[in-house]
């Protein structure tokens, strides 16, 4: 389709072919060019736009590293700042190293949550769960609650997506002894285009995606210009999945978004079932940022549980295990006062 | 010896005519009402049968009674000396000798072309069998044919009709009631005590219901992460290019549900009743065509 529609290099209106000069003329700046220079002029605006794509983090930074020998996590902070153990396995045999010339985040949430605010947030996620083990939470673990910087990938995209199916439409009515059924069958198609900003996906392998999913959304006006200082007192987890394999999580939501607001317009169908569907994503900028996550990992029964908190919002989540026993009494106890008020009830008929 | 067991035969015989007649003799009510053998079961005094339609009608209300054991009559008339076609419909019933057992069950069919009313008498256990609503259906029936003069159709498919019902047993809206040694309509308000297994049993499967939701909704409640497959919250500046319906087809399909009734009503109060002149029980119903 390119080649039938080209624009002015000079001034971007359209660009008709002339037959008498076996040129394009543009008919607002008069401009003529022959195909060759077309072409040329059109393959420097594609590169220009390849590289206006390619803003990946360009600056370096020199950090202490931490790696942990147990769990194999790599932590990094600055130079001022000490980890006296590993945030994901809790061993305290990490070895310290310098690093020199590492990817520099573009962007980072400062935390505005406290440790107290994570030690009070994670209490109160632990109320009114009936079947939590007693011996589950000891003082000194929630004490080794630690603030860290997760690294995200944010996608913003363009995408362009139609979609063709089969809809019904199904009204009913009863007349003398008889219901009717009417089914009307539509072919029914929408496209659309949309443009989403900054869709993150964490670049973390040790830390669980789905936890990381669970505390958004982040508040992206706090979004701040990178800058080391931010580490201190804090500790950084440096990016293990690159900005490509983490894309296909993006892309997955993005889909299933874009797919759901374009059937959402088709709602007054009684069923709609997608035949064929189209979706392009096409990603205009990524960015390489830190989110603040107060991070709390509990071992229960030989299990790591991994409780998370927004550093920004107060978000909190995590799985509380469930004792087998606590659950069993409760549900025996439950059955047996149901019980009796039901058999009391049916006594007074 | 032979000669005073017909004697005697002949007293008792005579002395239950002379009681039966006795038992009325001077009332108005009784004077009035014609006398007929019970056992002829169709009566077309107005004349609207042929002899082939009533033997077919007979045929039919014999059937009926030895399957159902609950007597059947058939009445036509087209001179009413009585007002009204329900005060007759008893009346026949009544001072003739219709009705099977202590409570004289059974069921009339009255076409009255002097009033210009249909009315069905029921007594005894007939009386629940059928109810207000399986009355109203069954005139439904007969009146299709009675508003085209049809006669024997009308007649026939009130025994048709009233034996479908015989055959589906007493109603629900008649299961709290019962009919008393007089005859009497009765409906109690006290439902039947649950046997105690049966009330452990459903205590416990409420229970157990109760439990296990309980059980799942704390589960539930342990479990605060979930996998995002949505990323509605960074959507900006959805535009839609294209919306096409095209329609294709249509097709309309029909089932039988045969639960609405005709006459739009729904009836629980079961059967309503009335006396009749000579003090019995009667339900019943009509309609006027």
């Amino acid at each position: 389709m390119d080649a039938v529609d080209h624009k002015c290099p000079a001034c971007s209106a359209s660009l008709p072919f002339d037959p008498t000069t076996g040129k394009w003329k543009c008919t607002y700046c008069a401009s003529e060019y022959t195909l060759e220079e077309l072409n040329k002029y059109e393959e420097e605006a594609a590169k220009r736009k390849e590289e206006v794509k390619e803003t990946k983090p360009h600056k370096h930074m020199d950090v202490d590293e931490y790696s942990c020998p147990n769990c194999g996590a790599k932590i990094m902070t600055d130079e001022n700042t000490t980890a006296t153990f590993c945030v994901y396995c809790g061993s305290t045999s990490i070895i310290k190293n310098r690093l020199l010339g590492v990817l520099q985040p573009n962007f980072v949430i400062p935390f505005s949550k406290t440790k107290q605010d994570a030690i009070r947030a994670f209490e109160k996620c632990k109320k009114g769960k009936l079947f939590a083990p007693s011996e589950f939470t000891k003082k000194e673990q929630i004490d080794k609650i630690t603030g860290v910087y997760i690294p995200f990938w944010l996608y913003d995209c363009n995408t362009n997506a139609s979609i063709e199916g089969e809809a019904t439409k199904v009204t009913s009515w009863s007349t003398g002894d008889y219901r009717y059924t009417k089914t009307d069958i539509y072919n029914v198609a929408r496209a659309g285009n949309a443009l989403f900003d900054k869709v993150p996906v964490d670049g973390s392998k040790k830390f669980d995606d789905d936890t990381m999913d669970s505390i958004e959304p982040f508040n992206y006006n706090d979004l701040k210009e990178f800058s080391p200082s931010y580490l201190s007192g804090f500790l950084a987890e440096k990016y293990d999945v690159d900005d490509k394999e983490a894309f296909s999580r993006a892309e997955l939501r993005m889909k299933n978004t874009i797919r759901n607001e374009l059937k959402s317009t088709a709602s007054t169908y009684t069923t709609f079932n997608i035949r064929n569907e189209h979706i392009d994503i096409d990603q205009n900028k990524i960015n390489y940022v830190l989110f603040p996550v107060w991070m709390l990992n509990i071992k229960y029964n030989g299990k790591m549980h991994t409780f998370a908190m927004n550093g920004q919002t107060g978000k909190m989540v995590g799985n509380i295990p469930i004792s087998g026993m606590k659950a069993f009494l409760w549900m025996v106890g439950m059955f047996g006062i149901v019980f009796l008020i039901a058999y009391l009830i049916m006594m007074m008929f | 010896m032979k000669k005073i067991f017909i004697m005697l035969f002949i007293i008792v015989l005579s002395f239950n005519t002379f009681a039966f007649a006795t038992n009325y003799a001077g009332n108005p009510y009784y004077e009035s009402t014609p006398h007929v053998d019970a056992s002829i079961k169709v009566y077309d005094f107005a004349k609207l049968l042929t002899d082939s339609e009533e033997k077919a009608l007979y045929d039919d209300i014999t059937r009926f009674i030895d399957t159902y054991d609950m007597d059947m009559a058939v009445v036509t008339i087209d001179n009413n000396n009585k007002g009204t076609a329900m005060d007759y419909a008893d009346d026949f019933y009544d001072y003739n000798d219709f009705g099977i057992g202590d409570t004289c069950d059974g069921v009339l069919f009255l076409i009255d072309m002097d009033t210009r009313e249909m009315w069905i008498s029921t007594t005894g256990k007939a009386i629940l069998v059928y109810d207000d609503a399986r009355i109203d259906k069954i005139l439904d029936y007969c009146y299709s044919a009675i508003s085209r003069q049809d006669y024997y159709s009308c007649a026939s498919y009130f025994v048709k009709y009233a034996g479908d019902y015989a055959a589906k047993g007493i109603p629900d809206s008649n299961r709290n009631a019962y009919i008393d040694e007089n005859g009497e309509y009765i409906v109690t308000h006290e439902s039947i005590p649950m046997p105690n297994s049966e009330r452990m049993g459903i205590s416990a499967i409420i229970a157990g219901v109760f439990a296990g939701i309980f059980g799942l909704v704390s589960a539930s409640k342990h479990k605060l992460i979930k996998k995002a497959t949505e990323a509605k919250y960074y959507l900006k500046n959805m535009v839609i290019t294209n919306r096409t319906d095209k329609f294709v087809t249509t097709h309309t399909s029909r089932t039988y549900t045969g639960s609405s009734s005709s006459s739009g009503g729904s009836y629980h109060g079961g059967s309503s009743t009335h006396h009749s002149s000579s003090g019995s029980s009667h339900g019943g119903g009509g309609r006027h065509f």
